[in-house]
């Protein structure tokens, strides 16, 4: 048994070391019989089998690489009952599962998929895993409901996601983008745009234009600016990739086409101009509100020498510092106290949270005979 | 042509032919997508493990008592024409009652009996125009009624066989949970599809699904099966993937004709 088993082993490397993952993946079938062995192999302490069968399924590039007969086994190691090392193994095999198809109960299965995920210790190579598969399941309209909402929370670890990485388009699609809108928690929804937007793999058309819709609507608003400024500062980071070419890609994912290139320099270019012009729109918006604001810091000038403490009313937990911030005022401010008001307000938890305050020193020179004061 | 000769050259030069006759009569078999089955082709070549049975030229044995006396005369005396007449006769017979057959080697006599009898059925083999054609092509009539196989040691195969072969195939599903094989089967069972995944490969065509799920069904039981099917499984699997498996297929080959009576009591 050994024998064979070591003969499979070294054609299996042979193989992944080749890297065509067409030649890997017209096998899938005889390697997906393979992993029940693999699986007993392993909780036996010979983890090599395991570890081969991983890298040919990573190597494949096949986002169905796991042959759907795979499921009743499959389903066993996610079970309750079975052990804590099975069900991480199953944790990790289950990008490459395919998660639709009418071998079993979809719900069932997710829910002890994400039963399982949370009972195995966290490191890299799960959190990769549970992402990977977590957007696969949601880019399914029918499947996509069945993940648990503390499931999405996976996606604020923000594991890096490899090259290849299936998942990454999956996610990219109109169910899946649906999907994590759903969860309503704006932080989840950054943290999926920082995952799925990458200048490895192009937007799914569909999904492209519902992330538009989802930006104008869920990151609108001044209190979304350091959200917006995130996702803006992630965009010119891919976009500078892109502008590397793509011998360079290819270096790392060599499936990479040039059209593919010309195609994610367009999504990813329209996505920041939907992110700056929601960036401009709160800034018009404050100069409407705050022109009370606006108008007497305009000619403030570094230099002056006029310097109080800004105090700043708010009724309502509208940013004003962040306002400030759109404005690209050249300083900050050299202190900041809270009026009375601010500091009794109920809103204060909300309004701290999306603003670092200690970060926020304009440098205010008060021109103005009045305290800023806002009233909504 | 003796009847052991046929069986011999069946294996030797055309058991491809064979099996290919099978999956064309059995290809039209629906299978429920819902269930885990077993492929309809696996059935079919449940009935080679008879072959291999009888190429292993195990001496034959009578047990006189146990069974109709001229069944087993004819069937001990199967090497020569008259017991593959008699095959034919029993191919052609409305029905055969097999579930008299008690005691350990009168069931595996009979078992082959009728393993060969459906394989024949299957095949569209007719033995008497194959005996005196020498080239198997006329296919033979296929019995409306029913045998009873109650009573031998591969009734559950046996019986799917026959219900596949006569016409009730329709609706009729056969499940690994269903199918309840003979723990002295599986060895066998998995050493033809060892045999049939090397011949197939080596006239370079591909392993089939329906043997590659065989291997998943095996290898994913709960205990594991005993080391004799996994090392097939495995070989299966090592062929597939372009493996060279002579060294290693030889010795497992060499090992098929040993006689287990390992008792798998999860899989009975």
């Amino acid at each position: 048994m050994d024998r064979v088993s070591r003969l499979i082993s070294q054609r299996l490397n042979s193989m992944i070391q080749a890297a065509n993952p067409h030649t890997i993946s017209s096998s899938r079938k005889a390697i997906t019989a393979l992993f029940p062995y693999a699986v007993w192999q392993g909780q036996y302490g010979r983890r090599g089998m395991l570890n081969t069968f991983l890298d040919a399924a990573r190597a494949s590039q096949d986002p169905r690489f796991m042959w759907c007969w795979i499921v009743p086994f499959f389903t066993t190691l996610l079970d309750k009952e079975s052990l804590v090392s099975e069900k991480q193994v199953a944790i990790l095999a289950s990008p490459h599962l395919l998660w639709w198809g009418g071998h079993g109960s979809g719900k069932q299965m997710i829910q002890l998929w994400a039963l399982a995920a949370s009972e195995i210790p966290y490191s890299d190579e799960t959190g990769v895993s549970v992402v990977d598969t977590l957007l696969r399941i949601a880019s399914n309209n029918i499947m996509g409901p069945y993940i648990p909402a503390k499931m999405w929370l996976w996606l604020n670890r923000q594991p890096s996601l490899p090259p290849v990485c299936a998942g990454r388009y999956f996610g990219s699609m109109w169910g899946a983008v649906r999907a994590a809108r759903a969860t309503a928690d704006l932080r989840t929804l950054g943290s999926y745009l920082l995952l799925v937007w990458s200048e490895w793999d192009y937007i799914c058309h569909d999904g492209h234009g519902e992330m538009c819709t989802m930006i104008r609507e869920d990151f609108g608003g001044v209190w979304m600016g350091h959200q917006r400024k995130a996702l803006l500062q992630h965009l010119d980071h891919i976009l500078e990739q892109l502008d590397l070419g793509l011998d360079h890609l290819q270096q790392y994912k060599p499936s990479l086409k040039k059209g593919s290139i010309k195609r994610m320099k367009e999504q990813y270019g329209k996505l920041k101009e939907v992110v700056v012009e929601e960036d401009k729109k709160v800034a018009i918006a404050l100069a409407c509100k705050f022109s009370r604001l606006i108008i007497p810091l305009s000619p403030l000038t570094p230099t002056s020498t006029n310097r109080e403490t800004l105090n700043i009313h708010v009724c309502h937990p509208i940013p004003v510092v962040s306002g400030l911030e759109c404005f690209q005022l050249p300083s900050t401010i050299q202190k900041f106290t809270y009026p009375p008001t601010l500091m009794s307000s109920p809103n204060l938890t909300c309004y701290s949270s999306y603003l670092p305050l200690s970060s926020c020193k304009v440098d205010i020179v008060r021109t103005m005979s009045e305290v800023l004061l806002y009233t909504p | 042509m003796q009847f052991t000769t046929l069986t011999t050259y069946t294996i030797s030069t055309h058991l491809g032919d064979i099996v290919s006759r099978i999956y064309e009569q059995l290809e039209q078999i629906s299978e429920s997508p819902n269930t885990i089955q077993l492929s309809s082709k696996s059935i079919a070549i449940l009935a080679l493990w008879a072959i291999q049975f009888e190429n292993s030229n195990k001496p034959l044995l009578v047990d006189n008592q146990s069974f109709s006396t001229q069944l087993w005369h004819q069937i001990h005396t199967a090497n020569s024409a008259s017991g593959a007449i008699y095959l034919d006769a029993l191919l052609r017979s409305t029905k055969v009652d097999y579930s008299q057959v008690t005691g350990g080697l009168a069931q595996e006599r009979a078992t082959r009996a009728a393993s060969l009898h459906l394989l024949h059925v299957l095949s569209g083999v007719d033995p008497v125009s194959a005996v005196v054609g020498g080239v198997p092509q006329q296919p033979a009539r296929i019995s409306s009624h029913y045998s009873n196989f109650k009573g031998l040691l591969c009734y559950h195969t046996i019986n799917a066989i026959q219900m596949l072969s006569v016409g009730k195939q329709e609706g009729y599903s056969i499940g690994w949970t269903v199918l309840k094989l003979h723990p002295q089967e599986h060895t066998v069972f998995t050493n033809t599809l060892v045999q049939v995944a090397h011949e197939l490969r080596e006239s370079q065509k591909k392993v089939p699904r329906w043997i590659l799920r065989s291997v998943l069904h095996y290898l994913s039981l709960k205990p594991s099966p005993p080391t004799s099917v996994t090392v097939n499984c495995l070989l299966i699997i090592a062929i597939d993937l372009g493996c060279d498996v002579s060294g290693n297929r030889s010795t497992t080959l060499d090992q098929r004709y040993v006689y287990t009576k390992q008792v798998w009591i999860s899989l009975t």
